[in-house]
């Protein structure tokens, strides 16, 4: 987690598009979009000959968490991974500055990123028949995606599912982290019975044990972006490794919530506190791409048809 | 706020070391029975500690002027981590290992280093940790067992209880009061070196609901001990004894613990047809394994690095022993779900063996609710 040179250019932009989508909220989502393009951290991953930064995707993590830590509604860190994972099959894309997210599309269904909430949207890249396709689409948050023109196949092989899993994992464990300083926060503020309701026994050892859902959450997403390996032709991914961190990060997400609302009180419940824009985030993203059972069955199939012990299993692939 | 965990993963002299020390497990081989296993870090076998010695895997870290291997934390973390994934008996120098040697190196006298830590590192002398009491559990400050300083030493009278191997130790380390009232809480209270062949010393070994005895109640009748027992400055005991559970709650210890079951299980899943729920319950166990493994290694990076890092070896400890708990709990479940039928004796035993036995992971070295308390103070709550 280094770099925080790019965190901190980025951070302000963020956070401008964190306060227009939840406080003041006028958010225009094509103009915040420019604003992104205009940063130039769409190509974070791409390589300096595609005019990017280069950076792994472990050392972009800080800002692909930040992402997620200031609720950012747009599909910023789908599209920079999926830059980076087809740089040459999504060269027209790159070039347009296109809004890209994983998802859904059949024939005659509604297209459907894999993520909730997107108020922003140019192409689905689907996984389709053993292959990958990229689908144009038109709409809005409210009225939904439809497909708008030609379906293009690609002929990379990439799992597409897990990446886009990915791309929302590694933002959920940044919204955890803004969860459960919001919650801290909250805790040392408000008082009840004459005293913060954080000195409260009950209530710290209800917040250690978010914390410890957190700080996993926030490992497993270094696991998973160490599982991610950027090269000039795309992104490999470590199949186990991004499964088991994505599997963690999501089984993170429920006692995260019910620990963040039951330490707010009814203020957390409305809609003008910011606390729901998160939580309502770690409950779609928990099913986002499958719950943690989906990638935990998967884990452990791999760990037995390894033949391995355990351990053993653990180290080659998970550490 | 608790400082965000930063991944590490091991330098590669660290990593290599890892096929020695499975081959040194080929020539000293651990119990083949998982239940057996199971018991790795309660197993003591001074011919297996002393053995470990001889290869220079005993006081890894310590300086070599003192016998040391002058190792990286590192190092020692993947020899600690063979070690207890094979269930090897590791407990006769683990305490000295583990805790110990780095206590003395750090706040005790030049003369006990120079006459301690060499047989430590040759896996020859065994200490134990003198801290609980009858009236002194969680609330440690409140410990009775009192050193009065006389003119060929310090007199030492009271007791310890639940001393893990005192009966088959050379030494303990005892947190004493030494000066002030009883009511002086950490105040004047210090860490001496106690001889346990000292006369006015009784040991009684007290038998867990395993049938196991590894802990023990030592009484303290008049010993008398030497001016060089106190180790550190007088008063400063509590200081050491926090600085000291930063090492005993951070490493591989505290995730491992129920491996010889997890093992045992995935190998006789193999044998049978796992469904999904097998799978399921298997993945999420290995990711949590996982993601534990790697903050404990962030912890030991900060160990390496000289730092104390007492809260977030507090938070590790408790996720960890949370694991290491839910390994029994979730596997009576799935080997039930069955209707009872189990292909295995060796599984069985290992699941009744760690089930009745896992309450004892989040006690010892503080308890569950303690380190949450620690971890709200980190969090700026308390
Ligand atoms: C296998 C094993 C080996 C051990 N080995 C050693 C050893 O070698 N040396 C040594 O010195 N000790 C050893 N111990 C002792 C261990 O450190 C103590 O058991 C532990 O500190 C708890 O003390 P206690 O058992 O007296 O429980 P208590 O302190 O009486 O606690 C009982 C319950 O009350 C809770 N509680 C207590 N205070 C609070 C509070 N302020 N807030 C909320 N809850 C509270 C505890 O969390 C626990 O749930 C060992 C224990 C075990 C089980």
């Amino acid at each position: 987690m280094t770099d925080s040179v790019f965190l901190d250019s980025i951070q302000p932009l963020f956070q401008d598009i964190h306060a227009h989508f939840t406080s003041q909220p006028d958010l225009n989502p094509q103009a915040a979009w420019d604003e992104l393009v205009q940063s130039g951290f769409l190509r974070l991953l791409l390589p300096e000959s595609a005019e990017g930064a280069g950076l792994s995707v472990a050392e972009a993590l800080p800002v692909l968490m930040a992402a997620g830590y200031w609720a950012l509604p747009l599909p910023y860190v789908e599209t920079a991974l999926l830059y980076a994972a087809l740089p040459d099959a999504l060269a027209d894309a790159i070039d347009g500055n296109l809004a890209l997210a994983v998802g859904t599309c059949g024939p005659g269904e509604p297209a459907q990123p894999l993520r909730l909430g997107l108020h922003c949207l140019d192409a689905l890249v689907t996984a389709k028949d053993g292959g990958i396709t990229v689908a144009p689409v038109s709409g809005d948050v409210e009225q939904g995606w439809r497909l708008q023109g030609e379906v293009t196949p690609l002929s990379q092989v990439l799992d597409i599912r897990l990446l886009g899993t990915a791309a929302e994992c590694l933002q959920l464990a940044g919204a955890m982290q803004r969860v459960l300083e919001l919650t801290v926060d909250y805790a040392n503020t408000r008082q009840q019975f004459g005293r913060p309701i954080g000195k409260y026994q009950a209530l710290q050892q209800q917040i250690s044990v978010m914390t410890g859902h957190c700080h996993s959450a926030v490992m497993a997403a270094q696991l998973a972006a160490g599982g991610m390996q950027r090269s000039n032709t795309g992104l490999s991914l470590d199949h186990h490794r991004v499964a088991a961190a994505c599997g963690m990060i999501k089984a993170a997400c429920q006692p995260v919530v019910s620990t963040a609302h039951a330490v707010h009180g009814a203020i957390g419940v409305t809609e003008e506190y910011e606390l729901h824009h998160y939580t309502r985030r770690l409950l779609a993203g928990r099913l986002a791409g499958g719950s943690e059972s989906r990638w935990f069955e998967q884990v452990g199939q791999a760990c037995l048809d390894s033949g391995a012990s355990v351990f053993d299993f653990t180290l080659a692939n998970l550490s | 706020m608790i400082p965000w965990p930063q991944r590490q993963t091991l330098p590669a002299s660290a990593e290599a070391l890892r096929s020695e020390v499975r081959a040194f497990l080929v020539a000293h081989p651990p119990a083949a029975a998982a239940d057996v296993r199971a018991r790795s870090w309660m197993g003591f076998d001074a011919a297996f500690s002393q053995a470990l010695g001889e290869r220079g895997w005993v006081g890894l870290t310590l300086p070599t002027q003192y016998g040391g291997g002058g190792g990286s934390a590192f190092d020692r973390y993947v020899i600690l981590e063979e070690l207890l994934a094979a269930g090897a008996p590791v407990s006769a120098h683990w305490i000295a290992d583990r805790q110990s040697a780095p206590l003395l190196l750090r706040f005790g006298s030049d003369s006990q280093r120079r006459e301690l830590l060499p047989r430590i590192c040759a896996g020859e002398l065994y200490f134990c940790i003198g801290m609980s009491e009858p009236g002194a559990g969680s609330d440690l400050a409140s410990v009775s067992t009192r050193a009065v300083p006389n003119d060929q030493g310090w007199l030492l009278n009271g007791s310890k209880l639940w001393t893990t191997n005192a009966d088959r130790c050379h030494y303990m380390i005892a947190l004493a009061r030494t000066s002030g009232q009883h009511g002086d809480r950490q105040q004047g209270l210090s860490q001496l070196l106690v001889d346990l062949s000292l006369p006015g010393i009784t040991i009684r070994p007290i038998r867990d609901l395993a049938g196991d005895a590894h802990f023990n109640e030592v009484f303290f009748d008049n010993v008398q001990l030497p001016h060089d027992a106190l180790i550190g400055a007088e008063g400063d005991g509590w200081q050491q004894v926090t600085a000291e559970l930063a090492f005993e709650r951070s490493g591989p210890e505290r995730i491992l613990s129920a491996m010889a079951l997890l093992e045992c299980w995935c190998d006789w899943l193999r044998l049978c047809e796992a469904d999904t729920g097998d799978q399921r319950t298997l993945g999420e166990l290995v990711s949590r394994l996982a993601v534990l493994r790697s903050l404990s290694l962030s912890i030991t990076a900060q160990l390496a690095q000289g730092q104390s890092p007492v809260i977030p070896a507090a938070l590790v400890k408790d996720l960890g022993t949370t694991f290491e708990q839910d390994i029994p709990a979730m596997l009576a479940d799935q080997i039930g779900r069955r209707g009872g039928e189990h292909g295995r004796v060796e599984l069985m035993r290992t699941l009744a063996y760690t089930s009745i036995i896992a309450p004892t992971y989040s006690l010892r070295g503080g308890t569950r609710e303690i380190l949450r308390g620690l971890i709200a103070r980190g969090m700026g709550l308390r």
